[in-house]
């Protein structure tokens, strides 16, 4: 008889299983005090070389945020985050000045992104993946910009789309997720220090995959970074970004916002692999990810696709959503999020549908073990104007041992009587009788055991770009190593 | 709006306050008790659409009101039918039972029906003892409304083994003489081991009159127990109707509910599932059918506390005119209940642009060895069903009426009792119809 | 190669064998049939090793070893295979991949290399054709949607690719239609072997046209209650099992 899985030795080992993105670059780095205040502020925006209009708007946050309340959640425990003990602006110490292309970049860096197996050097070249990481809080290195330029596509980082496209970054900047959203990506709208910034002009289908890697590095830094995506009519674009921390045992604020436009016809596929440090097998230490995501199909016959693939921080709180403004726009959101250990994700989407004919689809796998939580938190709302709306809502937890849990709170509001909205959810362990009929195929426990819970996410990962489903795929494995329950 | 008059300006929280200090003084334990609770009430207020629970729901109207404690009243000419059912009937009009209008079966050994008030005056110790351990501080601000304000109601109890075929029928009748009144009736129901019952609450009015009704039901189900409880709300189309109940059942006990929302302005049922021992089961079938400008709100939990528990939910709700319906079902297995199997479903039609539905299915599951599975959806009917029956030559509002009640039929055909099923489906009928013929 | 021995065991918490003893030796082909209830699908249950069911009394050996001493995975490994009466679905999980995860385990623990993946899938096509599947078989999930005729044939394919040296087949015929019955008798037959054994548990002597039995024996109330050849069987299928159980009560 095979051995109680719960109690194997062998895989209460494993559950050890240490963080593996978890080293610290020793680079000498540039880092304001810690402190928030409208100095600090201007000087985010001196040391960027910003227009006005960018300090205007960074002060306008910041009084508003001023005035707001942090949030409550009730299914999240969380220690009381000090933002007065943050620094809000560390950049690497340039050797010269800024990189002007690969090669001037600190080696010690790119190092550091080899490390952490991302093709930013020759091997970006062979992936076809341009790539822009953001380290810290400054865009270390944009490749591949030659070629997108030729097709016409800005990929830089948010300071550059600052200097060089001011009027884009103004007439785009906060059309989405406003200043006034809510408490986190206020507070991001004032001290954002660099991200991604992505525009695609009308008709031309982006040449290869986009992608940025974010990584904090300095310790008590907060990361706030901003992307904005705009594509414009008849466009297509699809962009990656990943994530991934040191180990270290506070916990670190990383507090990004996501903008994406899709007009006419345009089409923008966003998928995420998110690894932040997630704390120890204690809880502690690790990132708190409060990250406000939103798209707009503001044309008719676009469409914003969502893909995540949640497994690090140690509290994950986002809900990259999508406006179907335009009709007959298309909304997707496809997720997997693992909470092991004492993580905590609470994540999921709102979909609002105003157009004709919008369709929005939503396939949600959530995955505890240890004594994490994960909580599944989504939105349709659909409005009178949305004539023949269409959703469909698929949302399942897997349990992994008898100490976590998995919540379910889909909010479906229906205000037209020609929508269609359905909601399915599940929550169940692995089940008994899959996995004997692995174990009587010859197949060890482990191994099955992945088998089943990619098998589980597989409607998730057949979305991603494919280099990267694979890296989703051995990242899960890692996650939940051992958490046979 | 009678009542309102001079003390419109003093905040809801005064009006109650001063309410509660006409009809009752004095120092006595059930008084003392009655104030605690008022005080509970007072510190928080009305629920807003802050608190998660409201979310859908909003109370201001209520809130603004000044509603006074009903007294009782005689019959109007006109009444809504009451159902013709065998065995005990009671009768409460505006909350107090009226002896004259019951029928007082014998009743078979070990079951004992007694309205609240008579319970209060042989045992008013025992009344207290029991408000205390069920009620103190517990459940939200309206019912801390119900235990400050409660007047009548009904008690039964069922010894161990007793089995009771016919049901006990409460008739819960609101008057004209009702208009600015607020009624707190509260049914109580103990079964002992092994024991049978079924009991139905009929809330109703007919007539012109804005009222509150603010009723709780507490049942305790003992070991091997078994309740079948049908609750009706026709309020009249003014009235204000909040419903507690709280079901708590033992070791290999069963429950179920059907209820059924047709009535009121602004209604809202609010049902605990309280699973505590192994092998309980309990089943929540639902209908609710806001239509013109009513606002119907179905809240559920069901929490499986202990191990072993089974549960399954079927709600649907049919929305037309401008009407509003909520259902909001949360199902909690706790830490270390393993072994749980759980199904809900919510199913939601939508028959006019003007109307909406909010649905809200929550899972929070703390133990991995479980089976639970929820699902929704919204629409609405289907046209190719619609085409079907018109091509074999029904008339669109037939065809239309005749798929509502069939997407209301799997809530009322789970409804064992006749005269509750047959009444049922004669009123849905009606609605419906005219609804249809309304709109064209 | 398979020696059972005074086998007691529960299914759940209820005695289902009795005292069963079986010899089955290499080559050989042994048909086990009996009445519902006699416990046949827990002695192939109790032999693959799955959880719930428990030995009270009794051995198993296998090869020389004690089976019952093995994870389910080691048996696998060891050779034995079970086709379950019930195959399961794994939604996602790809069936080709099940397979060849299988494979090379069983590879790997008798020291042979990994097959790459062309190598895998010559072999894999090869077996498809022996069991009239389609290629779209493969990239479906694992029974995912299958009707029951797809499930017993692709659990004859995994056997077919795993190549065990003891199949137990559990009522691997019920359901299918003669056309089927056919596809995966033949499946059987072409594994048929003289360093393999095949052990099939079955109610009805219809398969037993198909596959023709070395041994036959009855199961009743948790016993072998009595054994004979292939002629046994056509008895069975003629006057049912009262007579066999009267004989073995007298």
């Amino acid at each position: 008889m095979a051995s109680n899985p719960q109690t194997d030795p062998t895989l209460e080992a494993l559950v050890a299983q240490k963080y593996r993105h978890g080293f610290v670059t020793d680079i000498e780095s540039d880092t304001v005090p810690p402190g928030l205040d409208e100095d600090v502020i201007t000087f985010i925006s001196r040391k960027k070389g910003e227009p006005q209009f960018m300090l205007d708007w960074r002060l306008r946050s910041y009084r508003h945020w001023l005035t707001m309340k942090e949030p409550q959640w009730a299914h999240l425990r969380i220690q009381p985050i000090d933002y007065q003990s943050i620094s809000y602006y560390s950049a690497p110490k340039p050797k010269a000045d800024a990189p002007k292309s690969l090669e001037e970049v600190d080696p010690k860096l790119l190092e550091t992104y080899d490390k952490l197996g991302i093709p930013l050097h020759e091997r970006a070249r062979l992936a076809g993946v341009a790539v822009d990481a953001v380290f810290d809080s400054v865009s270390v290195a944009t490749t591949f910009k030659e070629r997108l330029h030729k097709a016409g596509v800005i990929f830089c980082s948010f300071s550059e789309a600052v200097q060089k496209y001011p009027e884009l970054v103004e007439k785009y900047l906060g059309s989405v997720v406003p200043y006034t959203d809510n408490y986190f990506a206020t507070l991001n709208s004032a001290v954002f220090t660099d991200g991604s910034f992505v525009f695609v002009p009308k008709g031309v289908r982006c040449p290869m995959e986009l992608s940025t890697y974010f990584r904090i590095n300095a310790a008590k830094t907060g990361q706030f970074e901003r992307t904005l995506i705009v594509a414009e009519e008849g466009s297509h674009v699809s962009y990656l970004e990943g994530c991934t921390a040191p180990m270290r045992d506070e916990n670190q604020l990383h507090a990004a916002v996501v903008e994406l436009i899709a007009l006419e016809g345009a089409q923008i596929k966003y998928s995420t692999v998110q690894n932040w440090y997630p704390g120890d097998e204690h809880g502690r230490g690790g990132i708190y990810n409060f990250v406000t995501k939103r798209g707009e199909c503001r044309g008719a016959n676009s469409k914003i696709s969502w893909t995540q693939v949640e497994t690090g921080s140690a509290i994950t709180w986002k809900y990259p959503s999508c406006i179907l403004t335009g009709d007959n726009s298309v909304g997707e959101f496809y997720s997997v999020a693992v909470a092991n250990n004492y993580q905590q994700a609470d994540t999921g989407t709102k979909m609002i549908h105003i157009g004709k004919n919008t369709r929005s689809t939503i396939v949600s796998k959530g995955i505890s073990a240890g004594h994490g939580q994960n909580a599944y938190r989504g939105l349709v709302k659909v409005l009178p104007s949305a004539i023949n709306a269409r959703n469909f809502t698929q949302c399942d937890s897997l349990l992994m041992g008898d100490k976590c849990g998995a919540h379910t709170f889909p909010y479906m509001e229906v205000r037209t009587p020609t929508a269609s909205v359905e909601h399915e959810a599940t929550t169940s362990k692995i089940g008994d009788d899959q996995l004997f009929y692995c174990l009587s195929r010859g197949i060890s426990e482990e191994d099955a055991v992945n088998m089943i819970v990619n098998g589980f996410c597989k409607a998730v990962f057949k979305e991603l770009p494919m280099e990267f489903a694979v890296e989703a795929q051995n990242l899960l494995a890692v996650s939940l190593e051992g958490s046979v329950g | 709006m009678s009542a309102v008059g001079a003390k419109s300006n003093a905040s809801p929280v005064d009006r109650y306050k001063a309410a509660f200090d006409a009809r009752w003084q004095g120092n006595d334990e059930l008084t003392a008790l009655r104030r605690a609770a008022l005080d509970q009430f007072l510190s928080t207020g009305f629920p807003t659409q802050r608190d998660e629970a409201w979310k859908y729901t909003n109370l201001r109207r209520l809130e603004t009101r000044s509603f006074t404690p009903a007294d009782a009243s005689a019959l109007d000419a006109h009444q809504p039918e009451w159902l013709t059912t065998t065995g005990t009937r009671i009768v409460l009009v505006n909350g107090h039972w009226l002896p004259a209008l019951s029928l007082q079966t014998a009743q078979p050994p070990g079951v004992t029906v007694l309205t609240l008030k008579q319970w209060l005056q042989r045992e008013p110790a025992a009344v207290a003892a029991y408000l205390k351990e069920h009620d103190q501080l517990t459940g939200n601000a309206l019912e801390q409304l119900n235990l400050a304000f409660f007047e009548d109601g009904v008690v039964v109890n069922l010894a161990d083994n007793a089995i009771l075929d016919a049901p006990i029928y409460i008739v819960h009748q609101s008057t004209s003489a009702a208009a600015g009144c607020m009624s707190h009736p509260r049914v109580m129901v103990r079964a002992g081991r092994n024991s049978r019952a079924t009991i139905i609450e009929h809330y109703l009015g007919a007539n012109e009159a804005e009222y509150f009704t603010n009723a709780v039901t507490r049942l305790e189900i003992a070991a091997g127990g078994a309740i079948t409880h049908y609750r009706g709300q026709r309020e009249a189309p003014r009235a204000f109707h909040i419903g507690h109940i709280q079901t708590k059942l033992a070791k290999d006990a069963r429950y179920s509910i059907h209820d059924i929302q047709l009535g009121a302005s602004l209604g809202r049922t609010g049902i605990t599932a309280l699973l505590e021992g192994s092998g309980a089961h309990a089943a929540l079938f639902g209908l609710f059918t806001p239509m013109g400008n009513q606002h119907l709100d179905a809240h559920t939990r069901i929490d499986h506390v202990a191990p072993h528990t089974t549960s399954e939910e079927d709600y649907r709700g049919i929305a037309g005119g401008k009407g509003r319906g909520v259902f909001n079902g949360k199902i909690i297995v706790r830490p270390d209940a393993q072994k749980i199997d759980s199904r809900q479903s919510s199913r939601n039609l939508l028959l006019s642009p003007t109307a909406e539905i909010d649905t809200k299915p929550e899972l929070e599951i703390y133990a991995n060895d479980v089976k639970c599975s929820h699902g929704a959806t919204t629409g609405q009917l289907d046209a190719t069903a619609l085409f079907y029956l018109r091509s074999r030559g029904l008339s669109e509002s037939n065809a239309r009426a005749l798929l509502i009640r069939a997407f209301a039929e799997s809530i009322l055909s789970t409804i064992g009792l006749e005269p509750v099923r047959a009444a049922l489906e004669k009123q849905i009928d009606e609605r419906f119809k005219l609804a249809n013929e309304a709109k064209a | 190669m398979l020696s059972i021995k005074n086998l007691h065991a529960l299914a759940g918490e209820k005695q289902v064998l009795k005292g069963l003893d079986l010899e089955v030796g290499a080559g050989e082909v042994h048909a086990i049939m009996g009445p519902n209830g006699s416990g046949k699908s827990t002695l192939a249950q109790v032999l693959a090793g799955r959880e719930g069911y428990t030995v009270t009394d009794g051995s198993v050996t296998y090869k020389g070893k004690d089976l019952l001493s093995l994870a389910p995975e080691e048996r696998a490994r060891e050779g034995v295979f079970l086709a379950f009466q019930y195959p399961v679905e794994i939604p996602g999980v790809n069936n080709v991949y099940l397979l060849k995860a299988g494979l090379n385990a069983i590879r790997k623990h008798r020291g042979e290399s990994e097959m790459d993946a062309f190598e895998f899938l010559t072999l894999v096509r090869e077996k498809m054709k022996l069991m009239q599947m389609s290629e779209s078989f493969l990239n479906r999930g694992v029974n995912e949607g299958f009707s029951g005729g797809e499930k017993k044939r692709n659990e004859i394919l995994q056997m077919a690719v795993l190549e065990p040296a003891l199949a137990l087949l559990d009522e691997t015929d019920s359901g299918l239609d003669i056309d089927a019955l056919r596809v995966v008798s033949n499946g059987v037959n072409s594994l048929r072997s003289p360093d393999r054994a095949i052990v099939l548990v079955t109610h009805y002597q219809r398969l037993l046209d198909y596959i023709e039995p070395d041994h036959v024996h009855v199961l009743s109330d948790g016993k072998i209650i009595k054994s004979g050849d292939k002629s046994l069987a056509l008895e069975l299928e003629k006057r049912g099992y009262d007579w066999v159980k009267q004989e073995a009560a007298a």
